[in-house]
């Protein structure tokens, strides 16, 4: 296996404020990593600095052997690394459809040919409730529906590199159960998954590599399995020093 | 930016006025003299509309509709009721004003460019009733043969009218300064940099905007005035939509908040039409180029730009070395000992943004002196929730009692008024503002003085500055900050921007301090500071809320924890009961029986650290 | 009655070029959360530009399009060297004046060039009033009503059924998200300011065989488009473009029966008062401000 995205030193500021300091990780070629940690640590802004919705203030970031930092957000989705933000932001004043070609916009031909349609069917077959809403404006959806058309949507532009960030955010456990193992699934078939992810044991349970970080760094990272074990994970996230 | 002009206050202030008094001998011809005259009245209206502008934030593109009133006010008095000009400038003036109220309201509302559009209105509204109502205003004709003007009964020639114009630009520059520096023009200048922080500090910001076009307006009235003394003949063509664009290209020419700025570039805008004759038909051109030019390269205007260049040069010389002993909380602020009641009692709290509720009847009670803290995942609501008790978004259902009285219905700067005091997730500190001004914007509802003595410089304003600047000061020295006191805020390292606004809401005496996230960019030597200050502050008798998402710090330091998640209470207990709530776990870690996967289940729950362990 | 009808058709002639300028707003503010303005002079190039071409011979449909080419390159060129560099200024008063000061250098140049007079756009729209129940109106005044309603229903379907028109709406929803699907927000505004000054220029050339053009026709044109655009609510194409037609119609009813200045003042007070009733105009969506 190749390295698809390599993040070496990354650093991200607003104003004073060093949201992610010195952080280097990497992905490989079909690999399920994800970065976990608690709330504030750094993990959204690392993924929109190599995602290119904030500059980075200093590092490098290398997507297939080409540098990538510091290119805006619509020219790095065309070198084939989707984003699925935060909140999930999808166009809600827009139909389900429209929402879906709009994921395509970065393909050849602005993303109304026979392939994107086709790919709009394997979006339905995934995710049958989109197709029967596919006339109704996306903000009429339900929480859960919502973040299943931001993964299409993200998917649309035939990513080499899919990244989710909190995924779970506002989303049910029930609504997950169905959400994780899709992933799981795209994964499985080729696609490298970068999941940002605070709650730690579905993370690990999923993600072959998981990063940890804490204080706008990355503390640990290994196996999630090994991750999974160990103890200061469970400092990081619930303060507890010592085992109870 | 103040700084310097606080330094030549009286030298100038005597300086001007020998200019003013030798001038009349001075100017070349009457001619000179005349534009002189109309150089100080554009520099009042200036100096007032900086007020709104550089102060406030405020963008006034009406501001010749004032102009206008105060204008016809003077002459319709003079030429039909033989009204001097003494009354004249007073009616004018108290007229203008009345409309900058009118104007002031709608800033409740809108702002940007809604109240550009608001302002633009007025403006054309009065250009266009000075041409309607002919009997009053002779329309498009215009008012001509204005009497000369007399003071006290004796009739002023141009020297003297002149003398008179000096002095009262004279006074409109020491209004404007005296304000800047004051805590009207802090409270002003906290209001443009962040409306929320401003309220949060006990400023009623819809009064402070109400001042400043007050101000402005009375400005432009007076100079209305002085302007059909000068002219003796006044048309509608002389107030229209250009005109209020001038103005405020006066002001951002010489730089907007600046003490000079709006004299320099009412001295410009007055002597560049004659400049510009030469360029013929390409004079409003010029007049465009000229304009653009500004915005491009000189943002701050002229005097902004050297006092900018001047600032960056004295910042380096300056080593503040003042070390004294901390002072004691107690010394600065009133700090009343907790007595165990309860301080804030929320009942069935819920906030609901369009269809989504993002807080769902949440009970939580704050005890007196305690430490509570509000945790949960991202998007629970916490910040949702701390909003509502502290007055920026309103509950849509339940009660919130602070101190035993009902403040469900109170606005944030009453609320702060009452001793509830916050800071902010990303730090709403007034960025521009020196350290020192930071604090002292906070008591800014503590001055007994009011805003005469305050123009006018008088021992009870001193009195009070004097008092609330050792204050502030002592305050800066308890949280460790002293040597940054005038340093800009925007220039402070992120762990000190956090104590400043732990400072400033100090400053407000408050009972009850609402943390949102302190401790979010802070290094770990940074994260023990903030411990240790929040628990001295409880210890001194101010009661604590503090969300956080570092766990460690609510464990730490937290005598009550309540735990949301999707806008509901899950949990609520002393730091170890949550610790060990299933619910809690759940809502950080994700479930536990969550998938089908065949390895079992991580479960820190059961003390283990996972499930291969 | 056939002078109220007289009125009410006058009203809608006029009040259909504050819809179309007003659109243009609307276009703008959604893409770049900023507005041409000199918008009102990109009316004042499309009119004056016309009769220019005319006088060397040109052709009138070309000269048409010569003109709103030109119009376009303006608004183009606007959004690039007037309006970008000031985008990240919370205050709105960078973009402010310098639209203004270039509002300002192409009026005092129209005027150098075309002289301070004002003159009629031939039409055959203006040849001869028809009469309805008494009340004579021109063809012209009718159609641009007519124009405004088809642009915003064109306007509509371009944003429904095309890609550059759903990624106008997806930047005016929210500028990251349209990002990360790949939409290059800049691009997409200033393809928004060249359709608003295409359709600005189109205003231009329509309104001027009725008020006639001048260099100076531009200015309250483009403060009563865009005060119309913020009571309208600046975030609805259909809402602007209502507000506008009932401006005009209220606008000729007042000059009609009282006078042309008290036509402004109460136009003007309208526009305050209805701001203040309905601080997001009659038709806008609210944007939420977070802490």
């Amino acid at each position: 296996m190749a390295a698809l995205l390599e993040v070496k030193n990354l650093s991200v500021t607003y104003g004073h404020v060093e949201a992610v300091r010195d952080v280097s990780l990497l992905v490989e070629e079909g690999e399920y990593v994800s970065i976990i940690g608690n709330n504030g640590a750094g993990k959204s802004s690392t993924l929109k600095a190599i995602a290119g919705v904030v500059k980075p203030a200093a590092g490098e970031i290398v997507l297939d052997g080409k540098p990538i930092a510091g290119m805006a957000s619509y020219d790095v989705v065309r070198r084939g690394l989707s984003m699925v933000p935060e909140g999930r932001l999808i166009f809600a004043d827009q139909t389900v459809e429209d929402n879906l070609y709009l994921g395509a916009y970065s393909r050849r031909g602005g993303g109304r040919s026979a392939a994107v349609s086709e790919d709009l069917e394997r979006m339905f077959a995934l995710f049958p409730i989109l197709k029967d809403r596919r006339q109704q404006l996306a903000g009429s959806l339900s929480g859960g529906e919502q973040q299943m058309l931001a993964l299409s949507r993200g998917l649309l532009s035939r990513p080499r590199l899919l990244m989710i960030d909190e995924m779970s955010l506002g989303l049910a456990p029930r609504v997950l159960e169905t959400l994780f193992p899709v992933i799981e699934k795209l994964n499985r078939d080729g696609l490298a998954i970068l999941l940002v992810e605070q709650l730690a044991t579905v993370a690990l349970r999923y993600a072959h590599r998981s990063y940890v970080m804490e204080d706008s760094r990355i503390l640990l990272s290994g196996p999630s399995g090994e991750l999974a074990s160990d103890e200061r994970v469970i400092e990081a996230y619930l303060g507890r020093r010592k085992a109870s | 930016m103040s700084r310097i002009a606080r330094h030549f206050n009286p030298a100038f202030v005597v300086a001007a006025a020998i200019l003013i008094l030798a001038l009349p001998h001075i100017a070349a011809n009457e001619y000179e003299l005349r534009l002189i005259t109309l150089l100080l009245i554009y520099a009042i209206i200036a100096l007032g509309l900086n007020v709104l502008v550089g102060l406030t934030g405020l963008v006034s593109l009406g501001q010749a509709g004032l102009y206008a009133i105060g204008a016809y006010t003077a002459a319709i008095l003079a030429t039909r009721l033989g009204v001097g000009l003494v009354p004249g400038l007073i009616l004018g003036m108290a007229f203008a004003g009345a409309f900058g109220v009118l104007l002031a309201y709608p800033t409740v509302r809108v702002r940007g460019v809604y109240l550009a559009v608001v302002t633009i209105a007025f403006g054309i509204i009065v250009e266009n009733v000075a041409i309607e109502w002919d009997s009053l205003t002779g329309s498009w004709v215009g008012i001509s043969n204005v009497p000369a003007p007399t003071l006290l009964g004796l009739p002023l020639d141009t020297n003297a009218y002149f003398i008179v114009v000096g002095a009262s630009a004279l006074i409109a520059f020491l209004v404007n300064l005296n304000l800047m520096n004051s805590r009207f023009g802090r409270a002003m200048r906290a209001t443009a940099q962040s409306e929320i922080a401003a309220r949060s500090l006990g400023i009623n910001v819809v009064a402070i905007r109400t001042l400043a076009f007050v101000v402005s307006a009375m400005a432009a009235g007076a100079a209305g005035v002085f302007y059909v003394y000068l002219n003796k003949y006044i048309s509608p063509d002389i107030f229209s939509f250009t005109d209020s664009i001038r103005f405020l290209l006066m002001v951002i020419l010489g730089g907007s908040g600046t003490a000079l700025g709006p004299v320099v570039g009412a001295s410009i805008m007055t002597y560049l039409p004659e400049y510009l004759q030469a360029f013929g038909p390409w004079q409003a051109f010029a007049y465009g180029l000229l304009l653009a030019a500004v915005m491009f390269f000189l943002p701050r205007g002229i005097v902004g730009s050297v006092e900018h260049f001047l600032s960056g040069r004295m910042a380096e010389a300056r080593p503040d070395t003042v070390r004294e002993e901390r002072p004691r909380l107690a010394d600065i602020v009133a700090v009343d000992p907790a007595d165990g009641s309860a301080c804030l009692d929320a009942r069935g709290v819920s906030v609901a943004f369009g269809g989504l509720v993002a807080v769902d009847k949440v009970d939580e009670t704050v005890d007196s002196g305690k430490i509570h803290a509000l945790i949960g995942p991202n998007g629970a609501g916490k910040s949702t929730f701390l909003n509502a008790i502290s007055g920026v978004y309103r509950a849509d259902s339940g009660s919130i009692t602070f101190l035993g009285r009902d403040t469900t219905r109170l606005n944030s700067h009453q609320l702060a008024r009452l001793g509830l005091a916050r800071t902010f997730q990303n730090t709403e500190l007034f960025s521009n503002m020196t350290v020192l001004e930071n604090v002292l914007v906070a008591f800014h509802k503590e001055y007994r003085s009011n805003i005469f003595s305050t123009i006018c410089r008088l021992p009870s304003f001193r009195r009070d500055e004097r008092h609330f600047r050792e204050a502030a000061i002592a305050l800066l020295g308890f949280v460790g900050l002293s040597a940054y006191a005038h340093e800009k805020a925007e220039n402070l390292a992120f762990g000190h921007q956090r104590q400043l606004e732990i400072a400033r809401a100090l400053a407000l005496s408050p009972k009850l301090l609402l943390l949102d996230e302190p401790a979010a960019g802070l290094t770990h030597a940074e994260i023990e500071q903030l411990i240790a200050l929040v628990r001295e502050l409880a210890a001194s008798g101010i009661t604590i809320l503090i969300v956080e998402h570092h766990v460690e710090l609510i464990m730490e330091i937290s005598d009550h924890v309540t735990v949301l998640d999707y806008g509901e209470l899950i949990a609520s207990g002393s730091a170890e009961e949550v610790q060990t709530d299933p619910k809690v776990i759940e809502a950080y870690f994700g479930s536990q029986s969550f998938g089908d996967g065949p390895e079992p289940a991580a479960g820190p729950g059961a003390g283990s650290a996972g499930g291969e362990a | 009655m056939s002078a109220a009808l007289q009125y009410f058709l006058a009203g809608l002639g006029i009040g259909g070029i504050y819809a179309l300028v007003a659109i243009g707003f609307h276009i703008m503010w959604s893409s770049a959360k900023a507005v041409n303005f000199a918008h009102g002079d990109t009316l004042m190039l499309g009119a004056v530009l016309t009769i220019v071409f005319l006088d060397h011979g040109i052709a009138m449909p070309l000269a048409i399009l010569l003109s709103i080419g030109v119009a376009i390159v303006f608004g183009v060129v606007l959004e690039r060297v007037a309006i970008r560099p000031f985008a990240d200024n919370a205050a709105s008063i960078g973009w402010m004046l310098t639209t203004i000061a270039i509002g300002i250098m192409l009026e005092s140049y129209a005027t150098i060039e075309f002289g301070a007079f004002a003159r009629p756009l031939p039409s055959p729209g203006v040849d001869k009033p028809i009469i309805i129940f008494g009340a004579g109106v021109f063809i012209q005044e009718l159609l641009i009503p007519f124009v405004a309603v088809l642009i915003v229903v064109l306007l509509g379907i371009f944003q429904r059924r095309t890609q550059l028109g759903r990624a106008m709406r997806a930047v005016a929803f929210n500028r990251v998200a349209a990002g990360i699907v790949g939409i290059n927000v800049l691009h997409v505004a200033m393809f928004s300011f060249a359709l608003a000054s295409a359709l600005g220029g189109l205003a231009g050339i329509l309104v001027a065989p009725v008020i006639q053009a001048s260099a100076t026709m531009g200015l309250l044109l483009g403060i009563k488009g865009f005060a119309v655009a913020i009571i309208g609510g600046i975030t609805s194409a259909p809402g602007v473009v209502i507000a506008g037609l009932l401006y005009g119609i209220i606008e000729k009813f007042v000059d009609g029966y009282i006078s042309t200045a008290a036509r402004e003042a109460v136009g003007f007070s309208l526009v305050i008062i209805v701001l203040m009733l309905f601080p997001q105009g009659l038709f806008g969506r609210r944007e939420l401000v977070k802490v």
